[in-house]
């Protein structure tokens, strides 16, 4: 569509009647649209300029001020009197020195600002600041130069933000950090001392103890002849009592040793660690006529020795505790729960109370008296220890003559990738 | 005290107990009813070098053996090591590390330092007096002694 302006001409002939019309047409489309433009442009400077004004006072964070090229009051927005409690009305016309400490006025702080804005255009600075109140806060400060047509100086204009809250922030944040690494540095010295403490303990446990057995069994050997019964007796209590003792030195040796052993994880072949951890039990359990379940176990991701220390526990576990049952079942196994491989060693031996389940990998705790089941109580600590520096979790179900089934994972970082998965599964 | 010409084994041993129960198990054995104990590692030096109370002995006598403790007082067991092995007229006589401790680092500076064996003392008095019977066995019986030729100086 174009817009045009026409102008009609009668035409006549040579008699002078009229014969017809001539239209001209001229079309003034541009004409008409650069009209528009301006008007609409000069609506829009002036509707912008309001906009502007109103937006600057609408800015309720930001201390928005200019200045003359003396450092006086020009403007100042809602902002400026929320920030700094000065009304308009109080300030205009004023030195902004008001707004600064009295120091950094008298050092020439404020003066060297507003020289190093007009030499380079814009000036950023952070520092304190004074409401009328005579209170301080700490301000991010922008100082732009305000310059005319022909490039001389006519003032500036500041924009001031209160940053007090986020300077103590972070403040705190530096003191907490500090503070959490301390506290991480003591907790590594206190673990350190501690693994040490253990370590030497029973070290220097082990000395005393083997005179105590060795003299206690000289006696018995070489001169029990000459030794009232009771006496005997008596001896062989000492031995028992020293024998036991050594067992639960070794086996604190070993919770030791694992709090400080660095994890080698390798991809390893449970069922073959189970079925080794099986092979190598006490005698007791080849000579027992004990019913052995193992399903193929799912490859995993971790340390291969403390795998198969903790099939070694469990198992031994179901060992001790199925010792009154005539037909003992001991089942390995795994299941998928939450995408993860669990691994279970069920028996059908002597169980436990669940209201003490919470006891269960306690180190000293144990649930069953010396004379029904020996033990040290360190066992099930350990294997949790193990477990845990796994990154995984280890539970029990148990019912009191029915049995005990212990569940482990070992924790994300602890699979095989999923394609290794599938071909197990095809080969299981 | 032994006449040091009759010494087959220098025992350095702090704890006079346990300084019993090693002589004990080799003498019921049979294996050898000579042992000396001396109480710290300077004394043991001072009997090798033939220094100190033994500054009259013959230096030409040397013990077959050494069963050395790790945790000695005054000079403490790696040291009396280092200086029989760094020593021409001491140096060929067989060390032997009995010790408490499994301590992996103790283990490597006494293999470093050229002990001939490092044995950790079982708990148990039986397995004990094997372990004695047998290092009394090996290193008396079974084992060739170094001659004279090798505590010459070079």
């Amino acid at each position: 569509m174009v817009t045009v302006s026409s102008r009609w001409v009668l035409r006549k002939d040579e008699q002078g009647n009229p014969n017809g019309i001539l239209e001209s047409n001229r079309d003034i489309t541009a004409k008409k649209e650069a009209e528009a433009t301006q008007r609409k442009s000069e609506e829009e400077n002036c509707q912008s300029e309001i906009r502007f004004l109103l937006l600057i006072d609408a800015v309720k964070d930001y201390a928005i001020v200019s200045l003359d090229a003396d450092g006086l009051v020009t403007s100042w927005n809602s902002g400026t009197q929320r920030l700094k409690g000065h009304s308009a009305e109080e300030i205009m016309g004023q030195y902004v020195g008001r707004l600064y400490l009295q120091e950094d006025v008298e050092r020439g702080k404020l003066a060297e600002e507003l020289r190093r804005a007009a030499a380079q255009g814009h000036m950023e600075d952070e520092g304190w600041r004074v409401r009328k109140d005579g209170s301080r806060f700490w301000a991010e400060v922008v100082t732009t130069a305000l310059r005319g047509a022909g490039g001389e100086l006519i003032g500036f204009v500041k924009i001031d933000r209160d940053i007090t809250a986020r300077r103590d922030s972070e403040k705190q944040i530096r003191e907490l950090n500090l503070q959490l690494i301390q506290q991480l540095d003591q907790l590594g010295n206190v673990n350190r001392e501690l693994e040490s403490f253990s370590y030497s303990v029973s070290h220097d446990l082990r000395a005393p103890l083997r005179l105590v057995d060795g003299f206690a069994r000289i006696l018995k050997e070489e001169h029990s002849a000459n030794m009232a019964p009771e006496a005997v007796r008596y001896l062989d209590r000492i031995l028992t009592a020293a024998t036991h003792m050594g067992q639960l030195i070794d086996d604190l040796l070993n919770l030791a040793k694992i709090g400080r052993l660095e994890l080698k994880r390798e991809r390893a072949q449970i069922t073959v660690l189970v079925k080794q951890a099986i092979a190598e039990l006490p005698t007791e359990a080849q000579e027992r006529n004990i019913e052995w379940w193992v399903e193929p176990l799912p490859e995993l991701n971790c340390d291969a020795r403390l795998l198969k220390l903790i099939f070694t526990n469990l198992l031994s576990n179901a060992v001790k505790f199925t010792r009154k049952q005539a037909n003992a079942v001991i089942e390995v196994g795994s299941r998928a729960s939450d995408g993860q491989p669990t691994n279970f060693v069920r028996d059908n031996g002597a169980g436990f109370d669940m209201q003490y389940a919470d006891k269960l990998f306690g180190v000293f705790q144990r649930l069953h008296r010396q004379a029904d089941f020996e033990g040290t109580g360190i066992g099930l600590a350990t294997v949790q220890r193990i477990v845990r520096r796994h990154g995984g979790d280890i539970w029990a179900e148990s019912q009191l003559n029915s049995g005990t089934t212990f569940f482990f994972a070992l924790g994300p970082r602890s699979e095989t990738s999923g394609e290794d998965r599938a071909t197990e599964i095809k080969r299981a | 005290m032994l006449e040091s010409e009759t010494v087959e084994i220098l025992l350095v041993e702090d704890n006079l107990a346990d300084a019993e129960l090693a002589p004990h198990a080799l003498k019921k054995s049979k294996v050898a009813n000579r042992v000396l104990h001396v109480r710290d590692g300077a004394e043991a030096l001072d009997y090798l070098f033939c220094r100190g109370e033994f500054a009259k002995r013959d230096e030409g006598v040397r013990p077959v053996l050494v069963l050395l403790d790790l945790k000695l007082p005054k000079v403490d067991g790696l040291q009396v090591l280092k200086q029989i092995k760094s020593e021409p007229r001491t140096k060929a006589i067989p060390v032997i590390l009995l010790t408490s401790s499994k301590e992996e680092s103790d283990m490597a500076t006494g293999y470093q330092l050229g002990v001939n064996s490092y044995i950790q003392k079982p708990v148990h008095f039986g397995e004990f007096q094997e372990v004695v019977r047998q290092l009394g066995m090996y290193w008396l019986r079974v084992n060739s002694k170094p001659p004279a030729a090798a505590f010459l100086h070079v």
